[in-house]
């Protein structure tokens, strides 16, 4: 019993040896990409994601992403601020240059609608499920689907 | 006799009359030739003639107040707010800003309306960039230069455009030989960028993109070193060939790349507290003022000799 314990015991610290890099990774990527959106860079926001990413809505439909970067230009552009947090749930590498993770993504836009001089505060939260491919030394995201979403408008501040 | 010589005398005055009313017609008429028909230049109510008929300038310019007013009118209102700051700051422009805005008015606008806004434009860009950059130090410039140095990478971007590709085998042929590429474009390229020997002027990885698609970002981001021709392709405008040649990478070359991006993320906020404060009343605006756009992302870098 012993011996299969020291066994089991083993492995979880060889786990959570391999784990540990990969989630520190993970979360330098995510700080790559939502520290853009606070600097409004959209080369930035878009730096970890691989030439073959794809995007899947709620419902699995692969989005446009011309159309996602326009919208998220006009965004970007027209918000007093933004800002955006990531935070990583779990990883999981699934080979030495691949990855998956799930993360919790919240994104706050000070927007002004052309009718009132006080912004809205328009919050934005998602789960998303991430995959992941380690390319030139760096992971890089193949594609994330949302697995939900949800929006809302705060006082004008 | 008395009657002979008056009436000679009468035909000396007509002469002289008539030679001096022809000299005038005609030295109008060689001055308009010379001008080449620009009545609107020294007649400030006259904005263009169109054949012998007068355009008034108030056609002019309800025409400009219509169509691009407000836009216009916020834009020199935002001028003026950034050199209230700036005057509030002590912040003035160096003395080698000055000795390039003269180099570009210099090249710039002949009248001095139009000149007085290139000189305004460019104070309030130099002096904008200065209050936004005020309280931003080394280390946050350095920090954006860390995180996207990728992105911020400028490729030296020169291109050939081909109706055909007929004409394909002899260019690459002389490139191969040792022709020079903007030897090249001059001769066979069909797009305006043929006058600077094919340059479009230095590019990011995503601009290369917009403009020859994701296949050729691929390539170049591939590059190790410059002055490279890449795999032709057909692009929207014909059978393109480009080259890539200086690849500027370093946090030295990139520094002003990196502060760029920190002006853009500032600039909608500065606008937005900077108008919020401000008093401001137009009959052309009848709707709050919203924050200014912000700097294109797509443009090619500006080489000036402040850079």
């Amino acid at each position: 019993v012993f011996a299969r314990l020291s066994l089991v015991l083993f492995l979880a610290v060889i786990h959570a040896a391999a784990a540990a890099p990969l989630n520190e990774e993970l979360k330098a990527a995510y700080r790559k990409a939502t520290r853009a959106t606070k600097l409004r860079y959209l080369d930035g926001i878009y730096s970890i994601r691989a030439p073959e990413f794809e995007l899947l809505d709620l419902e699995g439909k692969r989005v446009n992403l011309q159309t996602e970067k326009n919208r998220q230009r006009v965004h970007l552009a027209t918000a007093v601020s933004a800002e955006e947090s990531a935070t990583l749930v779990s990883a999981q590498r699934l080979s030495p240059t691949t990855a998956r993770s799930i993360v919790d993504y919240r994104a706050q836009y000070r927007l002004l609608d052309g009718v009132s001089p006080k912004p809205v505060l328009r919050v934005i939260e998602a789960r998303c499920a991430d995959e992941w491919v380690r390319r030139d030394n760096e992971w890089l995201l193949t594609r994330t689907r949302v697995l939900s979403q949800r929006a809302r408008s705060e006082k004008r501040q | 006799v008395r009657k002979a010589g008056r009436f000679s005398k009468a035909v000396v005055v007509l002469w002289f009359g008539a030679g001096v009313v022809a000299g005038l017609v005609g030295g109008l008429m060689l001055s308009r030739l010379l001008r080449g028909h620009r009545p609107a230049v020294d007649n400030p109510t006259i904005v263009a003639t169109v054949n012998g008929e007068n355009l008034p300038m108030s056609d002019f310019l309800g025409q400009l107040k219509l169509t691009a007013g407000a836009r216009t009118l916020r834009a020199l209102i935002e001028h003026h707010l950034i050199a209230q700051q700036a005057r509030q700051k002590g912040i003035r422009l160096s003395e080698q800003e000055e000795k390039a805005l003269a180099d570009l008015l210099d090249g710039g606008p002949a009248d001095a309306e139009r000149r007085v806004a290139a000189d305004r434009t460019f104070r309030s860009q130099v002096l904008l960039r200065r209050l936004l950059l005020e309280n931003v130090d080394e280390a946050q410039v350095r920090e954006v230069y860390d995180l996207y140095a990728k992105q911020l990478r400028l490729y030296e971007t020169f291109v050939i455009v081909l109706n055909t590709s007929a004409e394909l085998p002899d260019v690459l042929g002389n490139l191969e030989e040792g022709s020079s590429f903007p030897d090249m474009a001059k001769t066979y390229s069909t797009v305006s960028s043929k006058q600077n020997g094919g340059r479009l002027g230095l590019l990011t990885l995503s601009q290369i993109e917009e403009r020859f698609g994701a296949p050729t970002r691929l390539a170049v981001a591939g590059l190790r070193k410059g002055n490279q021709v890449l795999p032709t392709f057909d692009g929207p405008q014909g059978v393109t060939v480009v080259k890539i040649g200086e690849i500027r990478s370093s946090y030295a070359q990139l520094r002003r790349e990196a502060e760029d991006v920190l002006v853009r993320s500032k600039t909608p906020e500065f606008f937005y507290n900077l108008l919020s404060a401000a008093q401001i009343s137009s009959p052309l605006i009848d709707k709050p003022i919203q924050v200014i756009d912000p700097l294109p992302a797509t443009e090619p870098r500006v080489e000036s000799p402040t850079n």
